[in-house]
């Protein structure tokens, strides 16, 4: 994996293997994975309790459940029961939710719905990409496609605050909310002169700035997608399906 | 920072879902995301550059920190030297010292000349050597993005593209001038740091990693490595061994059609302002320096300098993309436009000046004499400029607007100057004929005006023809036309005077019967009432309504009388309807006595008189007297009548008394007021009469 090592810039010798993993050949035994298990569930709570939202819970019982999602994960029942070396994190968690969720329909006896669904186990899914799920109540239950967008929002929203904070507090901060709007590239609309001027920076001090900030912005996320996926290509691919899932909306 | 209501994407127009974090396009965003290229990952192409662990041993007075980038010269590393606490940018050149061993030679040589090139914007090299098997430069560290990066960032406007530029070609300049050439400008190569500077890399290290050696750089894999070949002017491609300081204009010219376009210049490109809105005269500039024939290209940085620094101080409003324009001569109709604008400002300032001069001589002698000196200056800077503005658009075949202009910038305002200038010397006096001669307006015009208009017509013309290179019919001669046009210039321009002094009934009739001296002595008495009449008016329109017993209102009176005369002054005392009331002698005044500044506690010792009238039959209140002294004695009043007069004077009120041989008197005056019904009228004037007594 020498192609990894770019990502030792930032430092994080542990990078050289990504959490997802050391999860995954610890099988969830050792103590360490356990933590690092617990800092990607942490990271990707959200799209889970989304999930559970659509699916018509209210706020209070979806952040139950996706506690006991975690914890459960965390346990290391549903790691075991799956077999996280072959898929993405983000797979192996929507796959490990579903099963999670018919579990718990079927002890609770009763079927929501939904429930009558095919759902297919984690074994037999493809490693790459999300095999298309059609449940039969699509309106009830979020799609695969509606998940990755979700997840990909996610991925978007920690790589804007890794670097809104490494802009710090104060006048810094001042510049990445002035900034901030570049980030989706040149657009015509957006007046650098004007940005220049509120925060009294040169022309040319902005575009080095911008620059800086997409780049930074650009490693952020490549750093937070390389905590689940171990080569270079392999993030590149990942970037590339999140920004599919975007659009898929 | 959710907003409240859906708004748009300014990229791709999509509504933005009010989900997304930071109120972004998530699309664009993450897209923008995976267009970064990763900040450490470099190009794996140019070989495999040495590991941070395999160059740190030979620098041990060096913390190697981590590469920072790779081209085709070497690979860059950043660094801190401990000792001076400072950051350092390490090159370390790709160049296999076993393969060629005159390359250390060659080297040092190169990097010795690099290492005096001290300039804000070039990276600086703080030291150079080799160590190990590497051939290195410690180089200042920029604390930056390239041009290529920055222009990712976003695309420049022309004005900040011209700032850019203009420092660009300030240490092209400067590093031209020393004798070196940089050989790759490229985007790459211009560095801005966080402040905004530029600093332009890796001077001259094309030749060092030897370029010439190369005479085909395109189809080596080295000269791929180098840089795109297309920054590089096309002598540089065809005879790499022949190229000076145009190579670098014309890559300079590529990386600012780049930065105002965002496309290189490729075959037949359209010049910028069809891509971008911006400045025509921006067009010229850049298509000059893309010049394929180095003649015809900007000689020096300097110029490229000047050009763009004359359009971003007067930017004008940027021109719509115009349909396809001949990428013709440039210069000419820049610098004639600067020129013309400015000449035809002062052209009207001066005629303003000029024909109000004509009707107050105050203002000629005050106003006229700066608008004079300004014109003239004004005229030979414009004929300076012209010249210059001239000789480009030739050189382009006159493929230039702004031609006529120029040429009117060149002779056509110099010698409407003539008139100008001719007038005011023909209204100023001239003691030695008998006052200035006066002129009507159409003697000016018949005289001056006309055959100056005609004669800037005539060399306007012929200029033009020559300058915008039109082909003669009978070929040979630069100048066509040049000699005939000449001859009817002088003829027109000696026209006036000769006329002038043909026909007697031109000049002023001659007084019959009077002496030389008598003429004079008529002159200066003209002088004088001239003077007398602008002095009283200025009396009349100043001292109204102030109040004397509260210091009186002070006139200064120019006198200027040729100081071989004496002359008397008179005070005289007029009623409302002007008739005198009162005369009081106050001369004579010798030429020989200097001025004399009097202030009232001097009165009583000089025995002069300063009070209140009081007439017998009627109150006239504030009435000034004056006068003369020649220091310690002093002079008379001459008129009893003042010893009447009821001394009322203000304290510390100063009297100026004019006795200078020469130039400027000034004298003290005082109105005449009457009290009409408790109201104070004005109601005479007080007039200072100069009467000359002998030669």
């Amino acid at each position: 994996m020498p192609e990894i090592k770019t990502f030792a810039q930032s430092g994080a010798q542990a990078f050289h293997t990504t959490r997802w993993t050391m999860v995954m050949r610890a099988r969830g035994d050792a103590p360490e994975a356990r933590v690092a298990l617990g800092d990607l569930c942490e990271a990707y709570w959200t799209p889970v309790y989304r999930f559970l939202r659509r699916e018509g819970r209210d706020e209070d019982e979806s952040e139950e459940l996706a506690q006991e999602f975690f914890s459960r994960l965390l346990s290391g029942q549903a790691i075991d029961k799956a077999d996280p070396g072959k898929g993405r994190f983000r797979s192996y968690i929507l796959g490990a939710l579903k099963h999670f969720l018919s579990d718990r329909r079927r002890a609770e006896g009763r079927q929501k719905r939904g429930g009558d669904a095919i759902i297919e186990s984690i074994e037999s899914r493809d490693g790459e990409t999300s095999p298309e799920m059609q449940l039969p109540d699509a309106g009830a239950t979020p799609t695969d496609a509606w998940f990755d967008r979700h997840w990909a929002l996610a991925v978007m929203e920690r790589g804007l605050i890794t670097v809104e904070k490494s802009f710090g507090e104060t006048a810094k901060k001042r510049q990445f909310e002035v900034l901030k709007p570049w980030l989706v590239g040149d657009v015509q609309g957006l007046s650098q002169a004007d940005a220049a001027a509120e925060l009294q920076m040169s022309p040319g001090a902005i575009k080095v700035a911008i620059h800086r900030l997409r780049q930074k912005f650009g490693d952020a996320i490549r750093r937070e997608i390389a905590e689940t996926v171990d080569t270079e290509e392999e993030i590149a691919e990942e970037l590339r399906y999140l920004i599919e899932a975007l659009q898929a909306d | 920072m959710t907003p409240s209501e859906p708004s748009h994407c300014p990229k791709c127009h999509s509504e933005i879902p009010g989900d997304s974090p930071g109120g972004l396009c998530p699309k664009c965003v993450l897209e923008g995301a995976a267009a970064t290229p990763s900040a450490t990952s470099t190009g794996h192409k140019a070989g495999s550059p040495p590991s941070v662990q395999e160059i740190a041993p030979h620098f041990p007075d060096l913390e190697v920190l981590e590469r920072i980038g790779t081209g085709g010269m070497g690979a860059v590393y950043k660094a801190r030297q401990p000792q001076l606490d400072r950051m350092v940018a390490l090159k370390i050149l790709s160049h296999d010292l076993a393969a060629d061993p005159s390359f250390t030679e060659r080297f040092n040589r190169e990097a010795k000349v690099l290492a005096r090139l001290s300039h804000p914007n070039i990276v600086g090299i703080h030291d150079y050597g080799t160590a190990g098997p590497y051939c290195y430069l410690l180089m200042e560290l920029v604390d930056g993005v390239n041009l290529r990066q920055a222009m990712q960032a976003g695309r420049f406007s022309p004005a900040e593209s011209l700032a850019m530029v203009e420092e660009i070609c300030s240490a092209l300049k400067f590093a031209h001038e020393e004798g070196i050439l940089h050989r790759d400008i490229k985007p790459e190569n211009v560095l801005i740091d966080s402040k905004g500077r530029v600093k332009i890399a890796d001077f001259g290290i094309a030749k060092m990693v030897g370029e010439d050696d190369r005479p085909d750089v395109t189809l080596t894999l080295r000269g791929s490595v180098l840089g795109s070949p297309h920054y590089m002017a096309p002598e540089q491609i065809e005879t790499p061994g022949d190229i000076d300081q145009r190579a670098d204009i014309y890559s300079l010219g590529v990386v600012f059609y780049e930065m105002l376009t965002g496309e290189l210049p490729l075959g037949r490109f359209a010049p910028p302002s069809q891509k971008a809105a911006m400045d025509a005269r921006i067009d010229d500039i850049v298509l000059r320096t893309l010049e394929k024939e180095r003649q015809a290209r900007f000689q020096s940085a300097e110029e490229v300098m000047t050009q763009v620094g004359a359009v971003a101080e007067r930017p004008r409003p940027p021109a719509a993309p115009a349909p396809d324009r001949d990428a013709g001569g440039t210069a000419g109709s820049l610098s004639s436009a600067t020129l013309t604008g400015v000449s035809l400002a002062i052209l009207i300032a001066t005629a303003i000046l000029t024909s109000g001069s004509i009707f107050s001589y105050k203002v000629t002698k005050v106003i006229g004499g700066i608008g004079l000196s300004l014109s003239a200056i004004v005229a030979i800077v414009g004929f300076i400029l012209g010249c210059v503005a001239l000789t480009g658009i030739r050189r382009s075949g006159g493929r230039t607007s702004g031609l006529g202009l120029a040429v009117f910038g060149t002779v056509g305002w110099l010698i409407l100057m003539i008139p100008m200038v001719g007038s005011q010397f023909l209204m100023m006096p001239m003691p030695g004929s008998g006052g200035g001669i006066s002129f009507g307006p159409w003697v000016l015009i018949v005289f001056l005006i006309l055959p100056a208009f005609l004669a800037a017509f005539v060399l306007v013309r012929t200029l033009r023809r020559w300058a915008g290179g039109v082909p003669r019919e009978d070929g040979g001669r630069d100048f066509p036309g040049m000699g005939r046009g000449l001859a009817l210039v002088v003829l027109l321009a000696l026209a006036g005077p000769i006329l002038l002094l043909t026909i007697p009934r031109f000049l002023p009739e001659p007084e019959v019967g009077m002496s030389h001296a008598e003429r004079q002595v008529e002159a200066v008495k003209r002088e004088s009432e001239r003077m007398m009449a602008a002095w009283e008016m200025n009396a009349v329109v100043e001292s109204s309504g102030m109040n004397w017993h509260r210091g009186g209102p002070e006139v200064i009176l120019p006198l200027k009388i040729h100081d071989s005369f004496r002359a008397e002054f008179r005070l005289a005392l007029y009623d409302g309807k002007g008739n005198p009331k009162r005369y009081s002698q106050v001369g004579p005044w010798e030429p020989a006595q200097r001025r004399t500044r009097i202030r009232v506690e001097d009165f009583e010792t000089c025995r002069l008189h300063i009070g209140t009238i009081i007439d017998s039959e009627e109150v006239h209140c504030g009435i000034a007297a004056l006068v003369g002294s020649t220091g310690q004695s002093g002079f008379m009043v001459a008129d009893t009548d003042f010893a009447e007069w009821n001394f009322n004077v203000p304290e510390n009120q100063r009297l100026d008394v004019p006795l200078a041989t020469a130039g400027t008197y000034e004298a003290t005056i005082a109105r005449l007021e009457e009290e009409v019904d408790g109201k104070t009228e004005l109601n005479g004037v007080l007039r200072l009469e100069v009467r000359l007594l002998e030669r």
